[in-house]
């Protein structure tokens, strides 16, 4: 969470960056969620690392710093498959189920996403510009677009 | 860029010697394989959080070719070989034969560093194996190319409680004809594989 500058997370694989941003009062920040839900949600240390802690554990942090929880942008990057061993195991899956929490986690706390880029079997690093609530994601592939 | 920053970190303390020993036989088994002078460059084991696991080697952003095996057995872990497209290219060649102008991995070249893999990864398997007294299997490598810290991200799940503070993770690197090369074994872990190098330390020394 932060009120300048841009926040970076690198070389996601199958974890999913959750951008959330408040242009109009420029605040904005991201969770790194790493799996889908925690197993005791109320034990947590680290609530950004779940998807269905993580969101409501951001809105909160934003809402605190100023943003106004009615008009958040929300994108979403990562979710990948880089890995693809283990047939229809976990590691191969967790991307995928990594998103669909996120997007689950985001309904329920009635936001809905304006752009994504997930799937897929390439890490993504992804950057957000505070100010702006602008979101890129860059790929190993050299592909580089805004959210 | 960020280095992870290790909490504990030493070349060679007696407690680890297990992780010196298969370092200097994965380069033996380098060195036949290539027909060069490969040593052992370092071997170090630390423990990092497991937010920062896809800071470890360096550039997180840096395209690697990596080769995967999952380690099944009485242990879970991984090991990742990541070499840098150059060295794929160089190692390729040199187990294939190649005039050193290879720009692309094609079928034999992903085969061939698969099997580096696949005896590099073994090196290490084997001396904790042996040491520990315990069935450390690798699985069938997998080569890919990709960010580095996408790899290592993809890693870490699974492998320890998130609500624990670091995993633990023993790199190498090497030299081939006295100079560095861009190759680095990576053997993650939880805190289970860093009792494991000690067991198996302490039987070679015993």
């Amino acid at each position: 969470m932060a009120r300048a500058g841009v926040i970076v997370a690198y070389s996601l694989g199958s974890c999913v960056a959750v951008c959330l941003s408040d242009p109009a009062n420029a605040v904005a920040g991201m969770a790194h969620v790493v799996l889908p839900s925690a197993a005791d949600a109320a034990g947590v240390r680290t609530p950004g690392r779940y998807a269905n802690t993580a969101i409501p554990a951001l809105v909160t942090a934003i809402r605190e710093a100023g943003g106004c929880s009615s008009q958040l942008q929300c994108r979403i990057a990562g979710g990948a498959s880089v890995l693809k061993i283990g047939g229809e195991g976990q590691m191969p899956q967790i991307g995928k189920r990594n998103v669909e929490a996120v997007k689950d986690a985001l309904e329920r706390a009635g936001l809905w996403i304006l752009a994504e880029s997930t799937g897929g079997s390439r890490g993504r690093t992804v950057r957000i510009d505070v100010a702006t609530g602008r979101v890129r994601v860059h790929t190993v592939a050299g592909d580089e677009e805004d959210l | 860029m960020h280095i992870v920053p290790a909490s504990s970190s030493s070349p060679r303390p007696p407690e680890r010697a297990a992780l010196a020993v298969a370092a200097a036989n994965a380069a033996q088994a380098l060195s036949e394989m290539s027909g060069r002078v490969i040593g052992a460059r370092f071997t170090r084991l630390t423990h990092v959080p497991v937010a920062q696991l896809a800071l470890v080697g360096g550039d997180p952003e840096q395209q690697i070719v990596g080769v995967y095996l999952g380690v099944e057995g009485d242990n879970t872990s991984h090991v990742l070989l990541g070499l840098s497209e150059a060295t794929a290219f160089r190692l390729a060649d040199l187990l294939l034969g190649g005039a050193g102008a290879r720009n692309e991995l094609d079928a034999m070249a992903v085969s061939a560093l698969a099997e580096i893999g696949n005896v590099v990864g073994t090196c290490f398997l084997n001396v904790l194996a042996d040491g520990a007294r315990l069935t450390l299997a690798p699985t069938l490598p997998v080569v890919l190319r990709e960010m580095r810290g996408a790899i290592l991200d993809s890693l870490g799940f699974g492998l320890v409680d998130l609500e624990e503070a670091s995993l633990t993770v023993v790199e190498t690197s090497f030299t081939c004809d006295g100079e560095a090369i861009d190759v680095a074994v990576f053997l993650l872990g939880s805190s289970t594989l860093s009792e494991l190098v000690s067991l198996a330390s302490s039987r070679k020394r015993a």
